[in-house]
């Protein structure tokens, strides 16, 4: 079985994960790579001496990616510089309160005090809870593949389980179960967007990813989220990945229910005993292979929301601000609304990434890197309204918060089409399919794929968007294929 | 002295599969290192070559990260719970 030759298509951050297992593993790994650089939506953009990670720009559950080094030799620590932060998150609400959180729960407790007596103990209450769901997820929903509700209920061990993942109300209303403070709701809801859903729509399952946060840490690679990439793609290589980057797959070969091969935009094809899908299912579905009814199913589970990325080359120190920070919309309810009815919002939570604090690399000395993300909905056009939309979140942030309209060097805007053409990734969605609906979970398409020797790795499928997911998708896709093997 | 100490599912090929051990000790690195001699191979992967906790494995004592605590030398009362936090669980197929 090790001679088993394995195209991986897409080299996003899940495509290069199980590209590292398998190659580590013996079998002969090829990943084919659309654009010059592989990453996905992984990517960093440089200019003028400053440098911004324009996909994720958090790192947390480290040791899922030190699993994947350790799967080659290495580890996390030996191929990176890994910081826990230990200011995590600075939150500002229009009601002009502030809340910080630390990497000590006991500190973030204080500063939620600070905000309103007695939500630190509500804090503390509420992370066993969160930490509870956490515990039991990480055995059951994440610990394989996901072709439906009972392979859930099989990996329960008891009936209590099942209620311990808290899946039966949604975020928002855990939220208002748990804090009394409406500026806490909010935070909590947040999360939602954290695999491009809806706080009203997702499940409360959601709220594990607050003890994630605070029990293993808000984390970042010294270089940036960029630094990670170049680790996997350097790792990969290493254990005799064979990387093509600006190689485009036109088409998956089948023969007699088999996937056999792909299709290269040249015309060429390349013959394989598996094929790793790392791109957005419904891409797959519909352009790679003719599967209507696998695509039917993928539509089903609703794309993710998209986003309005503005990156701002800023002169100066801005007071008050961390290396991550939330400027929360006065309306929460009004913004998913908006969203969900397909406009951008017009009072947006700002969420600004400036990673110059931690890492003066990122900028040139005496400067700021800002890295500014709003929800948007998937499929919005940025010029529709005919106003400058990456301008107005600026305007919008001067109102709220700080000013940089008249310290910025430069200033671009990447919006949810910008990264349909990029990525491949259907209107943009960032997440690929949503955590809305009670039922978000079973539809996410299975890891193992419609025809025989193909697999699903990456944000659209199992188990869902966000770097820890996607590398879990990764680990899962390894086991799948292990288990298949043996039959 | 009995603690009780949960094993993460991917540890638990050291524990022989169990999710809990008993072992005694009064300071965490008493029962990590009681822990290690039941169960040799646990060392190798809370530590680091310093002998510190490794970066990324998170200790609670009932409730309480050892980070803020104080490390290796919390003390750790008789009946209490030591729980090394899952490192995400795998192989359930």
């Amino acid at each position: 079985m090790s001679a088993e030759r394995v195209i991986v298509v897409g080299g996003g951050v899940g495509g290069l994960c199980v590209a590292i297992r398998l190659a580590s593993r013996g079998r002969s790994v090829t990943l084919l790579e659309r654009l010059p650089v592989v990453g996905g939506k992984l990517a960093v953009y440089e200019r003028d001496g400053f440098t911004f990670d324009i996909g994720p720009s958090l790192l947390t559950l480290p040791h899922i990616f030190d699993d994947v080094m350790r799967c080659a030799g290495t580890s996390l620590d030996a191929e990176l510089d890994v910081r826990r932060l230990s200011t995590q998150f600075r939150y500002f609400w229009q009601n002009h309160t502030t809340a910080t959180f630390y990497d000590n729960p006991i500190d973030t407790a204080s500063s939620l005090d600070g905000m309103r007596p007695g939500s630190g103990e509500e804090y503390l209450r509420f992370l066993k809870h969160s930490r509870s769901i956490w515990e039991v997820s990480e055995r059951t929903f994440l610990a394989g593949p996901m072709s439906g509700p009972i392979s859930l209920m099989r990996r329960m061990k008891r009936v209590s389980d099942l209620r311990a993942i808290d899946a039966r109300r949604t975020l928002a209303t855990a939220a208002r179960r748990h804090f009394s403070d409406p500026n806490l709701q909010q935070w909590l809801g947040r999360y939602a967007t954290y695999s491009g859903s809806s706080p009203y729509r997702s499940p409360a399952t959601l709220s594990c990813i607050a003890s994630i946060e605070a029990d293993y840490g808000a984390w970042y690679p010294m270089g940036g989220l960029g630094a990670l990439r170049d680790a996997l793609e350097r790792v990969a290589r290493r254990v005799g990945v064979e990387i093509r980057t600006s190689c485009e797959v036109t088409r998956l070969v089948t023969r007699r229910g088999r996937v056999v091969g792909v299709e290269l935009a040249g015309g060429e094809t390349m013959d394989a005993d598996l094929v790793v899908a790392n791109v957005d299912a419904e891409h797959l579905y519909r352009d790679l292979l003719d599967e209507p009814k696998r695509l039917r199913r993928v539509r089903s589970a609703g794309r993710s929301s998209s986003g309005v990325v503005v990156l701002v080359g800023v002169r100066g120190a801005t007071p008050n601000v961390v290396h991550h920070n939330v400027w929360f919309s006065a309306d929460y309810e009004r913004e998913f609304a908006e969203i969900d009815g397909g406009t951008l919002p017009t009072d947006p939570t700002i969420y600004a990434c400036v990673s110059s604090i931690t890492d003066p690399s990122q900028a040139p000395a005496g400067h700021e890197n800002w890295f500014i993300l709003v929800n948007a909905p998937e499929g919005a056009a940025l010029d529709e309204s005919g106003v400058d939309y990456g301008r107005f979140v600026l305007d919008r942030l001067a109102a709220v918060g700080p000013d940089l309209r008249s310290r910025s060097l430069f200033v671009e805007t990447i919006g949810p089409l910008d990264l349909e053409r990029r990525y491949r990734a259907p209107g943009g969605a960032i997440y690929g399919t949503s955590s809305n609906g009670r039922n978000a979970a079973f539809r996410r398409p299975n890891n193992r794929g419609a025809v025989r020797g193909l697999y699903l790795v990456g944000g659209s499928s199992h188990p869902g968007g966000g770097l820890p997911m996607v590398a879990l998708s990764a680990r899962i896709v390894d086991d799948v294929i292990g288990a298949d093997s043996k039959d | 002295m009995a603690v009780t100490v949960r094993i993460p599912t991917t540890l638990r090929p050291l524990s022989g599969g169990a999710s809990t051990v008993s072992v005694e000790g009064s300071t965490l690195a008493e029962v990590l290192s009681n822990l290690n001699a039941a169960h040799p191979g646990f060392s190798d992967r809370l530590f680091d070559g310093d002998g510190n906790l490794h970066k990324f494995v998170n200790i609670f004592v009932a409730d309480d990260d050892v980070r803020y605590m104080d490390g290796l030398k919390t003390a750790v009362a008789s009946g209490t719970t030591v729980s090394i936090i899952p490192a995400v669980a795998g192989g359930s197929l």
